[in-house]
């Protein structure tokens, strides 16, 4: 059980790190060009958020997709 | 223990490493360098500058401040090309000495280091340490651990709210209450911090570190590396047995040292971080059987070989390797970019606009005989003084509308100017056709300065006058 559990941990690292460090970078250059107080005026649902919450859920964003490809990658080597 | 190379055994469960503690030369050299590095990080955000924030990476704003200079978006590629000399610089010492970065800088080993101490100062040595993690839960343990926590936690508090010191000026986060977001990711980073100096730690190396994976490809023959030297080591011998004629005694207090609990003798291995605590171990023991010193020392593949032949180490060859071309090539292209950048950062004009043009409307002819184009600009002071600012435009005929009376733009203040360009039919030659826009401040020669920025000066075709604009002009 204590080893099935870290090793399980141990995945998740793996997946969680590299997909964080590439979500930061995919942000940093993303809100380099784009001011999400601009971006809201444009958005297709009516938005009020300020920069912080801008840059915070467009990090989170990049963060949930690169998430989703590490995961499915580790998923599909393991099983 | 962890003798394979990994990709063997991809999921060992991990164990908990007790590395003993060492003294000696590098690892003073280590202290330094963990020090410095902390200095830096809980210090920095802490200087002010010029009346502002040393540096500070203000959001909100869409400004970097960094001691003299105010960075924007607009200035990205400054970034770029810093994060590029970054990663060149990396290259280039990992080309020449292996895992320097790994051993003596690396966030991850410093704040490993910091956790580390304080498990020492609380639990004991490593032989404490183990006895108490084994032994029962008795009162001495739970308070031990419990002061361990409370130490561990409040560092890892104080490196997270340290970090959003760089985002957040850092003293209204003592004296304002703080925003959800900035406390969220003070959180975030403190809780990374305790996971990864607390607990991962040589795992996160080991597993999750993409430069531990590529940096062998940096490696070459002659990189520095940490090794044993096995011609003068082996056969090991044991103190009871003088009958081996090795210098290695067998001790096994490399291997004791080791945070990644590897035993360095049986050649590079990957989980080695660089941290040098097996030289100093080693140097130690080699003193006390009163044998040279560096029987596992700094050294290279080439140079071993060579030490193989001739049984004696050529450390003039050792320096000699770092003129080779790929050391070389590498410093060429670092001191280019690095001159690069400051020659760009030195000529960087304080003052800057960019052109945007009306959304809404292609052009607007709003008098019969002249065509009408509405622009923002965006104008940006980036110096450290208010500006007065005139605004002109390059084309005789033209007529500049909406201009206020004074124009100032605070320091490191964007104004953004919406204007109207009138341009009388006969004036226009193309469509679209370049329009130039010049931005100047100060009229007292010493900073005056000027910009000009192109656009485009849209109309009808220039034969059929009449036809009325495209999209919904007012
Ligand atoms: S392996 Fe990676 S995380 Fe570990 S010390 Fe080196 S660079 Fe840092
Ligand atoms: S082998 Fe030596 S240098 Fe490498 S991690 Fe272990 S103690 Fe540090």
């Amino acid at each position: 059980m204590e080893k099935h559990t870290k090793v399980w941990m141990r995945t998740l690292g793996v997946v969680l790190w590299p997909s964080f460090l590439v979500a930061s970078i995919g942000t940093m250059v993303f809100f380099a060009c784009f001011d999400p107080r601009d971006l809201v005026q444009v958005a297709t649902w009516p938005m009020a958020l300020d920069r912080r919450w801008g840059y915070s859920l467009g990090f989170f964003l990049f963060w949930m997709l690169t998430l989703m490809a590490s995961g499915l990658t580790a998923y599909l080597l393991e099983s | 223990m962890n003798q394979q190379p990994l990709e063997t055994v991809p999921y060992v469960a991990h164990e908990k490493k007790y590395p003993r503690e060492i003294q000696g030369r590098f690892q003073s050299l280590r202290a330094v360098t963990v020090v410095l590095v902390l200095l830096v990080y809980y210090g920095l955000p802490w200087l002010n500058w010029q009346g502002h924030q040393a540096v500070l990476f203000d959001l909100p704003q869409r400004q970097f401040y960094i001691f003299h200079f105010i960075f924007w978006p607009q200035d990205f590629y400054y970034l770029t090309w810093l994060l590029i000399i970054a990663a060149l610089s990396l290259f280039l010492i990992t080309a020449i000495a292996g895992r320097l970065w790994c051993g003596y800088t690396c966030p991850q080993t410093v704040w490993t280091e910091v956790f580390l101490w304080v498990e020492r100062c609380i639990e004991g040595n490593y032989r404490r340490q183990k006895r108490l993690d084994e032994g029962p839960w008795s009162g001495e343990k739970i308070l031990k651990k419990t002061a361990k926590q409370f130490v561990w936690v409040f560092i890892a508090l104080w490196t997270g709210f340290t970090f959003i010191g760089y985002f957040t000026p850092i003293r209204s986060l003592f004296s304002q209450p703080v925003g959800s977001w900035e406390l969220f990711w003070g959180f975030f980073y403190s809780l990374a911090t305790y996971g990864n100096a607390g607990f991962l730690r040589e795992q996160v190396c080991q597993y999750m570190c993409p430069y531990a994976r590529f940096q062998s490809a940096m490696f070459d023959r002659d990189t520095w590396v940490i090794a044993y030297n096995k011609v003068r080591g082996e056969p090991r011998k044991r103190r009871e047995s003088m009958l081996a004629q090795g210098d290695c005694i067998d001790c096994q207090l490399c291997v004791q040292v080791c945070p990644t609990g590897i035993d360095i003798r049986n050649g590079l291995q990957y989980e080695c971080i660089g941290c040098a605590a097996c030289i100093d171990a080693c140097d130690q023991v080699m003193e006390k059987i009163d044998r040279p010193k560096g029987l596992i020392a700094y050294t290279s593949e080439a140079t071993m070989e060579i030490a193989d032949q001739n049984g004696a180490e050529d450390k003039f060859l050792q320096w000699k390797s770092l003129l080779r071309p790929r050391v070389l090539i590498y410093t060429f292209i670092w001191l280019i970019l690095v001159v690069g950048f400051l020659i760009s950062m030195a000529l960087r004009n304080p003052l800057a606009f960019d052109i945007l043009r009306d959304r809404n409307a292609l052009y607007q002819i709003s008098e019969p005989g002249f065509v009408d184009n509405v622009y923002t600009l965006k104008i940006m002071n980036k110096d450290h003084r208010a500006y007065s600012i005139q605004v002109d435009v390059l084309e005789p005929q033209a007529v500049l509308m909406g201009l206020p009376e004074t124009l100032f733009v605070a320091a490191g203040d964007v104004y953004n100017l919406v204007v109207r360009i009138r341009l009388p039919e006969q004036a226009i030659r193309q469509n679209p056709q370049s329009l130039k826009f010049q931005v100047s401040r100060s009229m007292d020669a010493l900073d005056a300065l000027k910009v000009v920025e192109e656009t485009l000066f849209w109309s009808s075709s220039p034969t059929i006058h009449n036809t009325i604009n495209v999209r919904d002009s007012k």
